[in-house]
């Protein structure tokens, strides 16, 4: 789980020097909630740019009640999706199949045709399912995490894990 | 069980296949944020702009409006150089003693010196 710093020392710092903070200790983690969204490196690069120019802006309304990493995992995925949308409707195309070819071209992308059949799968899960695996195998977090992060319980998510992995295998089956 | 661990297999390698630019977290820079002095001397000059606009808006639109006579009608500089034009060549047609018998009619009171 990412790092979360000591509001009582955060809150006096300046605005320059929160961001600093932020940037240091998890950009990596945001980058992380960014990539397996919207596939390619450098769309992710372009939201997490959009991510830190939301944070500046919005950094005042912060209200210190919840984590800091849970504020910026909410812009993060808001942010990405937002990216997702926009993009599909440019170029006229469907989400998944959009995110798929968005991968399939990503110079950082080294999938072979068996991963990429699996992202395929992931992409057909209902939403909360897709995030159960990226908050498992991209931000690689415990179900103890996820369940401090999303407000659900642990039991719910495991369940919803278990049953995506289930609807995987099945459709991994067909090839 | 076989089945799913190898799924589960895969799945933990699915970030391995994401690559990111070497030093690309080190090299990291954030867009460059306005600071809100700055912000806050643009407002400024947009508020001074907007308030000179609307100075001069007014300005031109009170050279425009027409001006009221008595009677409420509208005029105009226009008119008014042409109503003086017309009573100055009524006056030249006139005697100095028409002139004082008009204006006497006028106002019995007044006294003339010509």
């Amino acid at each position: 789980m990412a790092v979360e710093p000591d509001f009582n020392v955060f809150k006096k710092l300046s605005k320059e020097a929160q961001i600093n903070w932020m940037v240091q200790h998890l950009n990596q983690d945001l980058y992380w909630v960014i990539r397996p969204i919207v596939k390619s490196h450098a769309d992710t690069d372009d939201v997490l740019q959009n991510v830190w120019l939301k944070v500046y802006k919005n950094l005042d309304r912060f209200q210190y009640r919840s984590k800091l990493f849970s504020w910026l995992y909410r812009i993060a995925v808001n942010e990405a999706f937002n990216h997702v949308k926009k993009m599909t409707k440019h170029k006229n195309a469907e989400v998944e199949n959009y995110m798929l070819q968005n991968l399939k071209d990503d110079n950082y992308y080294t999938g072979d045709d068996i991963s990429l059949l699996l992202e395929n799968a992931i992409l057909q899960l209902p939403p909360k399912q897709q995030e159960v695996f990226r908050l498992k195998y991209f931000s690689e977090m415990t179900f103890e995490e996820m369940s401090e992060l999303l407000g659900t319980s642990t039991g719910a998510l495991k369940s919803s894990y278990h049953i995506a992995v289930k609807k995987i295998k099945t459709s991994l089956k067909q090839f | 069980m076989n089945r799913k661990n190898d799924i589960e297999k895969q799945l933990s390698q699915l970030k391995a296949h994401y690559k990111v630019p070497k030093d690309y977290f080190n090299n990291f820079k954030t867009p460059e944020f306005k600071s809100r002095s700055d912000k806050k001397h643009f407002k400024l000059k947009k508020s001074w702009m907007i308030a000179a606009g609307f100075l001069l808006l007014i300005a031109l639109g009170l050279e425009f409006i027409p001006k009221q006579n008595s009677n409420n009608q509208s005029i105009t500089n226009t008119d008014t150089r042409r109503q003086i034009s017309q009573t100055n060549d009524l006056f030249n047609d006139l005697s100095d003693d028409d002139i004082i018998n008009y204006l006497s009619d006028e106002d019995p009171d007044l006294e003339f010196e010509l």
